[in-house]
């Protein structure tokens, strides 16, 4: 076994290969569902002969799959299958699930648990009301940090630092006119958030929107997930957000908290 | 570092793919084989095969696990889960273990989850066209009648869509009216004529209710003529992740062209390999399942 940091030729093949592999199926997102040859040898900037070899090797193993008319590829079976395995074998999984339901059927309201993934926030479970809100997002979307409650919460914890950094690559497009436009007021509001235990955003993400969210908070006080409750705007006014969603998204969370951490193994 | 020989699978530049390789200094190994394509990078190979032995594991595995379950050495299958941490896609789970972790999502599962149901079907739609050569359909009820939400049909291959039969004619009629529960299906019935038009006269409206439930036990239902004289074809149910029907996929053809043996065997088969990838397909679409409701007094 090779030690630690040794980089044979071979190792150094492998890493490569693989990463470019996973590069190939990273570029599909929700704007991007298919991709051409020349889109992912330009991704990748390398001929296309040699993304079509990465291609073909994913298509023989199902990861990808091409389109025979229009010659684009799209994620397979077994790439599809990748995330799906990563949601439901995650510990998370077991210990939200019946925490996020009983908050879902005593309220009445789009609960979902989502987790940091880099700089973006993906939402990882979602129990909704029969009426989908206008602008919700469904399991597996991914969204940004900074203008949502579930992104604030997560980043509430995090070393000012941290936040900073992460703040600093924000473009602050103003999604509606009640968006935060700068990291100075974000950071203000993440302080308040983090004083009040919760974080929210009222309208900011979209104007149908307004939601509450708590972290589930790890023994290092980071977030290791957000509790969100989602209402439409025109149903749920802010004094209900924040008087009655608001407590249920912070005990929820902390019940989740304990639930991992037994499960975890610890006092 | 072996070159390969000269012939690319398709009639693409297999020169030009050689001269590549060697400028990127890879190795390339034709491997032989049904389905495996001649350029085929090992190591991504590899990677990818430890990557699909945890999402099919339901619990987390250990290098020596993945190492056996592959056939890879355990220094090979140790370097690989190296480089796969390293990237973000796996995490570990107790003092040896690996499972995939959230990042997991960005390799295909986010583009996924955002892609309407035609729209993952049709892929795998045109390549059953392209292996038969017959039409293919995939349709949803709209009582009485069926529409289509795909449609491939040669030698043109247009994909017009909406078009509208009456159910009772078509295979995927009978799929869809047979997999309605008991009570929707009496109430959709009750909207159906006693006496249903063919070409060679009518059929009564309980013989079909029993053909179409026939068919949703038996999986797959077929059209003989019955819309339109010389045309035939079979069809299978398509069902959502929660295992409710949805819509209907069809394989249809002419009298001239596909006996009814042919169509009954073969092509059946073929058209259920198909809607087997497709259901697959939709039942990976996660949707958060309620946990029953905790009984009254507990």
């Amino acid at each position: 076994m090779p030690a630690p940091g040794s980089s044979t030729t071979r190792s150094r093949y492998h890493v490569n290969a693989i990463e470019r592999g996973l590069t190939i199926l990273s570029r599909f997102d929700q704007e991007r569902i298919q991709l051409s040859l020349t889109e992912i040898a330009s991704g990748l900037d390398c001929a296309l002969s040699s993304a079509l070899r990465l291609l073909r090797t994913l298509e023989d193993l199902g990861f990808v799959v091409q389109d025979i008319e229009t010659g684009n590829y799209r994620p397979g079976i077994a790439a599809i299958r990748l995330g799906y395995a990563s949601i439901v074998s995650s510990p998370l999984h077991t210990c939200s699930l019946p925490i996020l339901a009983e908050l879902h059927r005593q309220l009445s309201v789009n609960v979902s648990l989502d987790v940091l993934v880099g700089d973006r926030v993906c939402r990882v479970e979602r129990l909704s009301v029969i009426n989908l809100l206008p602008d919700e997002l469904t399991v597996g979307s991914f969204f940004s940090a900074h203008n949502t409650a579930a992104g604030r919460a997560l980043l509430m914890g995090l070393p000012i630092r941290t936040v900073r950094a992460l703040l600093a690559k924000q473009d602050f497009e103003p999604l509606t006119e009640k968006t935060l436009r700068d990291a100075k007021s974000v950071e203000a509001e993440l302080l308040s958030a983090r004083a009040r235990g919760y974080a929210c955003s009222d309208q900011e993400f979209s104007l149908h929107l307004r939601a509450v969210a708590a972290p589930v908070q790890a023994r290092d006080g980071t977030a290791t997930a957000a509790v969100t409750i989602s209402s439409a705007s025109h149903a749920v006014s802010a004094e209900i957000m924040h008087g009655v969603h608001a407590p249920a998204a912070i005990e929820a969370a902390a019940r989740i908290a304990a639930a991992l951490a037994e499960l975890e193994g610890g006092p | 570092m072996s070159a390969p020989p000269a012939a690319g699978r398709k009639k693409r530049g297999a020169s030009s793919v050689r001269t590549e390789a060697a400028a990127h200094g890879e190795l390339v190994e034709p491997v032989s084989g049904e389905g495996r394509s001649r350029y085929h990078v090992e190591a991504l190979s590899r990677g990818l095969t430890l990557l699909k032995l945890l999402s099919l594991a339901v619990s987390p595995m250990s290098v020596s696990d993945l190492a056996q379950s592959s056939s890879m050495t355990i220094a090979t299958a140790f370097r690989i889960m190296r480089t796969l941490s390293a990237l973000g896609f796996v995490e570990s789970a107790g003092a040896r273990d690996y499972r995939l972790s959230y990042k997991a999502i960005r390799l295909g599962y986010n583009a996924f989850a955002h892609s309407d149901f035609a729209d993952l079907a049709a892929p795998v739609l045109k390549r059953l066209h392209r292996q038969t050569g017959d039409s293919v359909f995939l349709s949803v009820l709209a009582v009485p009648n069926i529409v289509s939400i795909v449609r491939i049909v040669p030698p043109k291959r247009l994909h017009v869509v909406g078009h509208v039969f009456p159910l009772h004619a078509t295979a995927e009629g009978k799929i869809l009216i047979g997999h309605l529960d008991d009570e929707t299906r009496l109430l959709n019935a009750a909207l159906l004529p006693q006496r249903l038009l063919v070409p060679h006269g009518t059929v009564s409206r309980e013989a079909f209710m029993e053909e179409a439930a026939e068919a949703a036990r038996r999986g797959w239902a077929t059209t003989d003529e019955e819309l339109v004289l010389g045309t035939r074809g079979v069809a299978a149910p398509i069902f959502n992740g929660s295992g409710v029907c949805v819509a209907a996929a069809a394989l249809v053809s002419t009298r001239n062209r596909r006996t009814l043996a042919e169509t009954t065997g073969p092509l059946r088969e073929q058209l259920l390999q198909v809607t087997g990838e497709i259901n697959t397909l939709l039942g990976l679409r996660y949707r958060t399942a309620l946990p029953p409701e905790p009984s009254v007094g507990s």
